[in-house]
């Protein structure tokens, strides 16, 4: 009579309804989250998931209830101790004391008195919130034979598959083909036994017709007729059709060619960077970090970190960095220009650089800066400088101004605060009107 | 049976074998103690977090996806973590086989008492309640979600999320105005359904212009409005009424509203026997647990924990108590289910004076009748003694807007008695009655508006009102007016907006 199962293993079904929530919700999941963005340490913000309060006001659902604040209203209530008919009660000051006859329906009451709820986002869900609608500026296709992304597709059909996969049309056809080559033989069979036995039948009546014995005749004509009705069983036997006439669609992964892309990260890591500023730079770097590593999977990135010489690094130690010594920023575009020529033929890749400084520079170096800039600019797609700097423009952010004005594709920003970044990179990588990409 | 049999389990950790050896003593029990006929059981063991899944979905197994489900979960997730909120130990749906949820966490006592309280009483209650017979359909209901989700699955992906969305938010704004109260919905069967569907989508398309078909303002003129009375009768039934008369609403909108509504209306008399279910539920486990432990298949020990969380779900807080959320239907439905049977064993001559069966040996008999043929209001109203009225010390309180304090009307005292339990039972029925409003009239050959009346004489909350007649107007698709009594409310169409 009774089944029991287990059904602890079959997981949650409550997905559709949480993306449907947060879809309802979207502007205050986006406002609270570039808040988390501004405030907290981006690490902080990945290791767990993600509450966001949303008032339910928000959430709202309607319907037709009463009002018994004004209301007469009679109830019978449990846990009388002293009074007896008739007597008076006052009544309590704020007067919400309804009959509580409505709120069992849609909403959140219940008298928990709780206005907001939790939603809360994963991980994945959160970053793809903060980086919705941003993208690489003036990516362009350029090789087509590099092979960076799998993709299905469609791939001819196959003799086996998921019966969600068959192709009825080329499986008719198979079928129709099938049918045709079977009965076509045959059917010439039996047409030349069917002649065969009128050939036999009319011998059988001239012969009858001399007084001739037919019994041979006879013979062999029962048994053209007999294997005459074993060719017509065998040929209504046909299958309309076989499994072999089955045909599924078949897919495949194939490569998908993207177009490639480097970013080259360059952190000052002097010694007058002091905390403040390393921070701010990192930020800047984790948010791009993440970003390229979630929207563009198979774009590279080179980490270059430099203080009075350059080095390339990976990204734990570029993260990681705690150095100090002298400032010199040539050097870390010399290394930009050689790694670009050694690995990233430009006519192949589509070359970005972020920078972030203090902007603290040797006096005699800036003459060299503006001159590796402008020789490494028209080979860029892009070129990102962030100063992160409490006190004044720095000499290095004006040589950048003015190349700018040349090179509308070098981009400066200055970030004073935490909160600053996350609006700062928003700007960076948000598509302009009427600027070409894809 | 064996007298001094070895309990079942000592050490109170639940096994797929337990249960199954359990549940077959129970359901002994149940039908040779207490006749009970119930439905197959289907036990399911679930997590705490599939619970709340459930929950989000009014303890449905299958629901098509709403944003409003993931906020109630949402909100009971975030309680039950901050622990305000236990989960029920149980969920039971009224299904053929029944399905009954048990959770993992729970202790092998606490899944034998969900068995008993679950799977047989409530599966008992769900398949002889008269009121449960006639308006739920206990067969067809998993297939019926099954279609639901489907098909809104399918107009998702046609029209959008959004779209469908503001379908579904429009019709949960009237769910609790769409119900058929005198009228039994027929039964639900998947495949028939589905036919029944494309028939309805070829009969509106065909018809439903015939309606419409004169055209406004040259119309008006020609036919005199008075003689056309329309709907000829003010319709109850809110989401029924647009369903099938909504000017220009698309075919697969009209479905949604047909899906909800259907929904509603199998949910509706849950809200109508919550005492009675939840006491009989009681009643029942009460005795099963009872009859275990004096057949010494479960332990001592295993009995306290039992009244532990019995009389926990029992427990009926005062009104000045901070506890106090409204009376317990647990608490008023088991104490009067218990009272019956202790009138018909020892009557006194107070329970002679107020019950023709007190003393009647069979009180199996009369419990079932009572389980059978009742819904709260009437059972209220047939069965709350003066003993249970003096045990939960009920008294009757009086608001007069225009007086500063409140009037105590009644207490549990012989001039009490009657009142008291007329006035509980009236208090039961209108809470479990959403304002009644009605389709009063459609301006079919003018403007096409659609005028609503409430009928009944309590205030409305306006703010609401007035939310919710958006979402009528946005169905409807043209003006919409309600008659609230002291103020008339009129809802916009947005133009094109259906």
């Amino acid at each position: 009579m009774s089944v029991i199962i287990d059904r602890r293993n079959l997981g949650t079904r409550s997905s559709a309804n949480q993306d449907r929530l947060q879809r309802r919700v979207r502007g205050r999941v986006k406002a609270a989250v570039e808040k988390l963005a501004r405030r907290r340490s981006l690490g902080d913000m990945l290791d767990t998931e993600q509450p966001i309060a949303i008032p339910t006001k928000d959430l709202h659902e309607p319907s037709f209830r009463r009002d018994m604040r004004d209301a007469a209203w009679e109830q019978v209530l449990p846990g009388n101790k002293q009074f007896r008919r008739g007597d008076r009660i006052p009544k309590p000051q704020d007067g919400d004391a309804g009959d509580g006859g409505d709120d069992e329906g849609v909403g959140a009451s219940d008298g928990l008195g709780d206005d907001e709820i939790a939603i809360v986002l994963s991980a994945d869900e959160f970053l793809s919130v903060l980086f919705e609608g941003l993208e690489l500026p003036n990516l362009r296709q350029t090789r087509t034979e590099d092979i960076q992304m799998d993709q299905w597709r469609r791939a001819g059909f196959v003799k086996e598959g998921s019966p969600s996969r068959m192709h009825i049309g080329r499986t008719m056809r198979t079928a129709r083909a099938r049918r045709m080559a079977l009965r076509s033989r045959k059917k010439r069979e039996l047409e030349e036994l069917v002649r065969q036995a009128e050939t036999l039948e009319e011998e059988v009546r001239i012969r009858q017709g001399y007084g001739q014995d037919t019994s041979v005749e006879r013979f062999r004509l029962d048994e053209i007729r007999e294997e005459i009705k074993v060719l017509e069983r065998k040929i209504k036997a046909i299958p309309f059709i076989d499994e072999s006439d089955l045909r599924f669609a078949h897919i495949d992964q194939q490569p998908r060619p993207v177009t490639s892309a480097v970013i080259f990260c360059v952190m000052d890591v002097s010694g007058s960077m002091g905390d403040i500023e390393k921070d701010l730079a990192k930020r800047f770097f984790l948010l791009l970090y993440l970003f390229i590593h979630r929207q563009y999977r198979s774009v590279e990135i080179v980490f270059i970190k430099h203080h009075g010489e350059a080095s390339e690094c990976t990204e734990q130690e570029f993260f990681g960095a705690k150095e100090g010594g002298g400032t010199l920023v040539s050097p870390a575009l010399d290394l930009v220009e050689e790694i670009i020529a050694e690995r990233y033929p430009t006519e192949h890749w589509n070359i970005y650089l972020a920078q972030a400084s203090d902007g603290d520079n040797a006096q005699e170096d800036n003459r060299f800066v503006q001159e590796r800039a402008l020789g490494l600019l028209p080979q860029l797609r892009n070129m990102f400088y962030i100063e992160v700097n409490q006190d004044q423009e720095s000499a290095l952010l004006r040589i950048y101004r003015t190349i700018a004005q040349e090179f509308p594709e070098l981009m400066t920003v200055r970030a004073r605060r935490t909160e600053d970044i996350y609006p700062l990179f928003r700007a960076l990588f948000t598509p302009k009107a009427g600027v070409a990409h894809g | 049976m064996a007298e001094h049999a070895a309990p079942l389990f000592s050490d109170n950790e639940w096994t797929f074998e337990r249960i199954a050896v359990i549940t077959e003593r129970i359901a002994e029990i149940a039908e040779s103690e207490l006749a009970l006929d119930t439905y197959p059981n289907q036990l399911e063991v679930i997590t705490a977090e599939q619970m709340l899944d459930a929950y989000a979905s009014t303890g449905l197994p299958m629901y098509y996806p709403h944003w409003s489900f993931g906020k109630q979960r949402a909100i009971e997730t975030g309680q039950y973590r901050r622990g305000e909120m236990g989960l029920a130990y149980e969920l039971v749906i009224n299904s053929n086989p029944c399905i009954s949820y048990l959770m993992e966490e729970n202790t092998m006592v606490m899944q034998t008492l969900v068995i008993a309280h679950a799977a047989f009483g409530h599966n008992a209650f769900f398949k002889n309640n008269t009121f449960f017979q006639q308006w739920t359909d206990a067969e067809g209901i998993l297939d019926y979600l099954e279609f639901a989700k489907s098909y809104i699955a399918h107009c998702e992906e046609q029209y959008g999320i959004d779209a469908v969305s503001d379908v579904i938010d429009a019709a949960h704004a009237l769910n609790r105005n769409g119900i058929d109260r005198a009228r039994r919905p027929q039964k639900l069967s998947t495949r028939e359904e589905e036919r029944q569907r494309r028939e309805r989508a070829e009969f509106i398309e065909q018809h439903l212009s015939e309606i419409w078909r004169t055209v406004p303002g040259a119309a008006e003129a020609v036919m005199a409005p008075h003689e056309d009375r329309f709907p000829r009768e003010p319709q109850e039934n809110l989401i029924y009424f647009i369903e099938k008369n909504a000017p220009t609403l698309d075919t697969w909108k009209r479905e949604i509203l047909r899906i909800v509504r259907k929904i509603a209306q199998y949910l509706y008399p849950q809200g109508q026997t919550k005492i009675m279910n939840e006491g009989f539920a009681c009643f029942v486990h009460y005795h099963v647990m009872h009859s275990l432990h004096a057949r010494g298949l479960i332990g001592d020990g295993a009995l306290l924990e039992f009244y532990a969380s019995h009389t926990a779900v029992t427990f009926q807080p005062d009104f000045d108590s901070r506890r106090y959320g409204g009376m317990n239907p647990y608490a008023l439905g088991f104490a009067i289910f218990q009272d019956i049977k202790r009138v018909c064993l020892h009557p006194t001559d107070e329970d002679r004076e107020w019950f023709t069966f007190a003393g009647d040996p069979d009180w199996l008999k009369q419990i079932h009748f009572a389980m059978r043929e009742f819904r709260d209001e009437s059972f209220v109203l047939q069965y709350l003694s003066p003993k249970v009225m003096r045990d939960l010390h009920l008294f009757a309180l009086a608001n007069d807007p225009e007086v500063e304090s409140f009037e105590v009307t009644a207490v549990h005292d012989d001039q009490g008695y009657h009142y008291l339990r007329s006035a509980l039972a009236r208090q039961i029925a209108e809470s479990a009655r959403s304002p009644d409003i009605e389709v009063v009239a459609v301006n079919r050959w003018g403007d096409r508006h659609l005028h609503l009346k409430k009928m009944d004489s309590y205030p409305l909350d306006q703010a609401e009102a007035k939310r919710t007649l958006d979402h009528v107007a946005r169905l409807w698709g043209y003006d919409v007016h309600l008659d609230a009594g002291d103020v008339v409310m009129i809802a916009r169409a947005k133009a094109g907006a259906p």
